[in-house]
């Protein structure tokens, strides 16, 4: 199964501890696995811009759709067996230490 | 025991031993059916969960595909309301109309809960499976919290004398002995039997005094026949008379 993980902020997330795996780590152990197909950071929410058509006029505005604390800071789309797998490569993920992670399944367009 | 509660309410009916005669019948085939459920809905939650059943040639296999049907209703990414719903529908085989009963909601609004639950199962790639062993300790208390969630709701109702939600006590020593029958090996699931057993108990005993109906006082364990009657709430002095 293919999943998509949101690597999302987290204000209540702890900031002082040491790191349990790094990005290198997970980085390196999923891209030689075979589960990771492609991912990357994203810049912060202050840089997106939400486009709208509404009645055939384009609405464009600053920041992100929904004004929340948190934001998506990346992610990563993830090709394995089950959520069990899914949740375990998450869990490794520094970002579940740090922040959360979002599991969600691929819906293909058939 | 229905004789009591519905010719109360309507009356004795013309001819009460063809009453008896039918309800009982019915009941039974009530009994009947709700064995079979069990067969059925694991049935429907394999298919449902899109993974083919690998047929066991020993003789476990039914323990098998009943404890990966508990571990899947009781997976920990479903919403816990649903991890109960699911399983007293696929484990226990209770209707969603009994169900939507003991959890006070409409049938509409529990039916869309369990259809999301099984959506999600299937979407999401929740395996069927009992859970590896590095997981299981965790996967297991998951298990035992719905449970025990099933048997507080059945016991907050029990004083009440609301029998559909009693029957979720029932239902839930039911399971966890299901549990203890399938892992007979694992403490924590013991433990989870015996403290239901024992809440049942105080449970019973707080009821009336067989004997002179005076309301027990929680904490008075039945441990043989009649052995209340001589309990604090009901000093000698005053002997048996109208209490």
């Amino acid at each position: 199964m293919e999943y998509m993980l949101f690597i999302c902020t987290d204000s209540t997330a702890p900031t002082t501890e040491p790191p349990v795996h790094t990005i290198e780590e997970w980085v390196a152990e999923t891209t030689d696995g075979g589960t990771r197909r492609h991912g990357d950071r994203l810049r912060p929410a202050n840089d997106a811009t939400t486009v709208k058509l509404r009645g055939g006029r384009l609405s464009v505005t600053a920041g992100p759709f929904a004004e929340t604390t948190e934001w998506i800071a990346g992610y990563d789309v993830i090709e394995c067996g089950d959520l069990d797998a899914a949740i375990e490569i998450a869990a490794k993920h520094p970002m579940a230490q740090f922040g959360q992670i979002e599991i969600r399944p691929m819906w293909p367009i058939e | 025991m229905r004789a009591l509660s519905d010719w109360r309410k309507s009356g004795i009916p013309d001819n009460p031993g063809a009453w008896l005669t039918t309800v009982a019948k019915r009941r039974a085939i009530d009994l009947l059916r709700h064995a079979g459920a069990e067969d059925r809905a694991l049935r429907r939650v394999a298919v449902e969960a899109d993974e083919p059943l690998e047929p066991d040639p020993d003789s476990n296999a039914d323990i098998d595909d009943r404890l990966r049907l508990i571990f899947t209703c009781c997976y920990p990414a479903l919403p816990i309301d649903a991890r109960v719903a699911l399983t007293l529908q696929t484990v226990a085989g209770l209707t969603p109309a009994q169900i939507a009963r003991a959890f006070l909601v409409t049938e509409p609004a529990m039916d869309k809960r369990l259809v999301r639950a099984r959506a999600k199962i299937r979407h999401a790639g929740i395996p069927y499976r009992v859970p590896p062993p590095d997981l299981m300790p965790e996967r297991r208390d998951g298990v035992l919290a719905v449970l025990y969630l099933l048997f507080t709701e059945g016991y907050s109702a029990a004083g009440g004398g609301d029998l559909i939600r009693v029957s979720l006590l029932r239902e839930a020593i039911r399971l966890t002995r299901l549990l203890v029958e399938l892992m007979p090996d694992d403490g924590e699931v013991r433990a989870l039997l015996a403290l239901m057993l024992l809440h049942r108990a105080y449970c019973r005993s707080h009821r009336r005094c067989r004997r002179c109906r005076h309301p027990r006082r929680a904490g008075q364990i039945a441990v043989g026949p009649g052995c209340h009657h001589r309990g604090p709430h009901h000093p000698p002095i005053v002997g048996t008379a109208s209490r």
